[in-house]
């Protein structure tokens, strides 16, 4: 079996700082991975490693068949950051282009599809400075989708989102395995994490834990995701 | 959207630059002001000069008896002239309304002026100024020694006839005409400068956006490379240099009424290679700076030296040999030569060929510079 994502001991420092220690981890087609761990668990330094933003100080890793850094295949992946990072003074529709083009996507009828998929049509001629966070949270996971990428990793897609639009959020993220895009998802809410299909619970750096959210949970012996991170990652985590 | 990832982002940068309605007067409307300002102070008619004349002057007479003096000749000559408001006084008095204010200068013609200036065929003449005011001592020396040689060449055709001896003035100028004035040679150094300038500074600030914003990030995470976002840049605001340049150049031409006798083209090469030196400076420094001020702040460091050095204000031959050799380490110095080279001497590509050659080596190192801190590792 292929793995989309494959890394074996992936680790990075930052000078004496160990943000990501001895990570190996596999993600399968079609899944939806969610990358669990309070803030500074190394999520981020992980995903970074994973579309070439950040080299590894040791371990190897592979993406969609490439070693990483992925520099061939990044047209396939769609990469979300937590900061959103679009072009303020951009349109909607303009940054999503731009991010298409980029990505080999020029065809209009796409870029209108992929603002209509999360319902911005309406604002599609609106700068982006002038919208709110959850609607430029919207473009953003439109120009992650633009280019029908097969892995999407996306960053805390959710953070500062209102609940409703997150699980609207997370309807698209079904559809979109459904299709067989495979999805790695980094989030720090236990509610989204019941979503997932997998789990790998981050602390420190290392990934601690993986299972379905029901292996997890009988593995924890708890009744709820909080109760078995608590319990796995050592009960401290704020 | 363009069909290629270089001219994406090329599109993008000008995208965002035409919303910005400041910049984009920054751009255009800006430099307009600044020159033309710059041209009207500089064509302000001057104020007359208040000139006191102390003749003493015996003059010189003639073995055949024929007298003549010169500094009669010249008094009468120099009151024909526009410029200058003469009176005749005293040497004692001289001194006392000079530093009093109420006069500018005082020419003195000693008893053996007329003497002299036969025995050797050479005219000197002496000229008191109060001293205190640099720029009215300029103006003073420059509107004497051009009244003077006027007044020479009108003692000529004096009624009297022509002196007993020859009297000849002879200036010749290279280029253009003698009412060839400051504006005309600080236009083309103007260009350059304000392309270097603002090119450098929206460069960096939209560069340190992206960097700051997290779409540099992102903008990595596509198959995009790091020539093509340089290139893009080069491209996106090379766009904006270039029509900024054709606007100062038909204002300074047109509405300024400068003397040009160029190939525009040249001009528009030499500022194409300023730019793409300029942007990839931008994007460079751009890396050691936390936010916009740290930009500006880079002003002192990159941009004063260069409007110092590079022969905007004193030409770079007048330098002393050690600040000339750091002069020519700045790429302005060489545009600057270039443009006024092209603009008012009419040169041509091989006559600016090494000019060309030194701003095309500096581009080349900044882009290599810009893209080597544009590595893949971006936080
Ligand atoms: N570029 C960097 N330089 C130095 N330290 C960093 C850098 N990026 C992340 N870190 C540190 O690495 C650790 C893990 O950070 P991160 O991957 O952002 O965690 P998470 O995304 O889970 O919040 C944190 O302590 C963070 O401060
Ligand atoms: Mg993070």
């Amino acid at each position: 079996m292929e793995y989309v994502i494959e890394t074996q001991g992936l680790s990075k420092s930052f000078g004496s700082l160990q943000a990501v220690r001895e990570v190996s981890l596999r993600v399968e087609p079609g899944e939806t991975y969610g990358l669990l761990g309070p803030n500074g668990s190394g999520k981020t330094t992980l995903m970074r490693m994973l579309v070439g933003l950040v080299r590894p100080t040791r371990g190897t890793g592979g993406v969609l068949g490439e070693e990483i850094p992925p520099d061939r295949v990044l047209s396939r992946i769609g990469y979300m950051t937590q900061a959103g990072a679009l072009y303020q003074e951009l349109t909607v529709g303009e940054n999503v282009a731009f991010f298409g083009a980029l990505s080999g996507v020029t065809s209009k009828e796409r870029i209108q599809e992929v603002i209509a998929l999360v319902g911005l049509e309406d604002r599609a001629k609106s700068t982006v400075g002038t919208l709110s966070g959850g609607l430029k949270q919207r473009a953003s996971l439109a120009c992650a989708l633009v280019h029908n990428p097969q892995l999407l990793i996306l960053d805390e897609p959710t953070v500062g989102v209102d609940p409703q639009l997150r699980s609207i959020f997370w309807d698209h993220f079904r559809k979109l395995n459904q299709q067989g895009v495979t999805i790695l998802v980094s989030s720090h809410v236990m509610d989204e994490a019941a979503r997932c299909t997998r789990l790998g619970l981050m602390r420190e750096g290392s990934l601690l834990a993986e299972g379905s959210p029901g292996e997890l949970k009988s593995q924890a012996g708890t009744g709820d995701l909080e109760g078995a991170f608590l319990k796995i990652a050592g009960g401290s985590h704020a | 959207m363009p069909k290629t990832r270089t001219l994406t982002v090329a599109w993008r940068i000008i995208t965002q630059i035409r919303r910005d309605h400041r910049t984009v007067g920054l751009i255009f409307i800006v430099p307009m002001v600044v020159i033309g300002l710059l041209g009207y102070i500089i064509r302000l008619p001057a104020e007359d000069i208040n000139l006191a004349i102390v003749n003493e002057d015996q003059g010189f007479s003639s073995p055949l008896g024929m007298s003549f003096s010169l500094g009669d000749e010249l008094v009468e000559a120099l009151q024909e002239s526009e410029d200058l408001v003469i009176s005749e006084i005293s040497e004692s008095e001289a001194e006392e309304n000079l530093k009093a204010g109420e006069i500018d200068a005082v020419l003195v013609f000693d008893e053996d002026f007329t003497q002299r200036v036969a025995e050797e065929q050479r005219i000197e003449f002496i000229l008191l100024l109060e001293g205190s005011d640099p720029a009215l001592n300029t103006r003073v020396q420059g509107t004497m020694s051009r009244e003077f040689i006027e007044a020479v060449q009108r003692i000529e055709g004096l009624p009297g006839g022509p002196p007993p001896f020859k009297l000849e003035v002879e200036t010749q100028y290279l280029y253009a005409g003698q009412n060839f004035d400051t504006l005309d040679s600080l236009a083309p150094v103007f260009i350059a400068f304000v392309a270097f300038f603002l090119i450098f500074l929206l460069t960096g600030v939209s560069f340190l956006r992206e960097r700051a914003g997290g779409t540099l990030e992102r903008l990595m995470a596509t198959p995009v490379t790091r020539l093509e976002v340089v290139l893009g840049y080069m491209i996106g605001f090379g766009f904006f240099a270039l029509i900024q340049s054709a606007v100062i150049l038909l204002f300074v031409i047109y509405i300024l009424g400068i003397h040009y006798v160029g190939n525009p083209a040249l001009i528009f090469l030499v500022e194409a290679l300023l730019t793409i030196g300029s942007v990839n400076l931008g994007i460079f420094l751009s890396t050691y700076a936390k936010n916009e001020l740290q930009i500006v702040q880079f002003i002192p460091l990159v941009i004063t030296p260069q409007v110092l050095l590079s022969g905007i204000l004193v030409p770079v031959e007048e330098f002393p040999n050690w600040l000339q050799g750091l002069a020519y380490l700045m790429p302005l110095t060489y545009a600057n030569q270039a443009l006024k080279n092209v603009m008012l001497k009419g040169f041509d590509l091989y006559q600016i060929g090494w000019e060309l050659a030194v701003l095309a080596g500096f581009a080349l190192l900044m882009i290599f510079l810009s893209a080597l801190t544009l590595r893949r590792e971006v936080a």
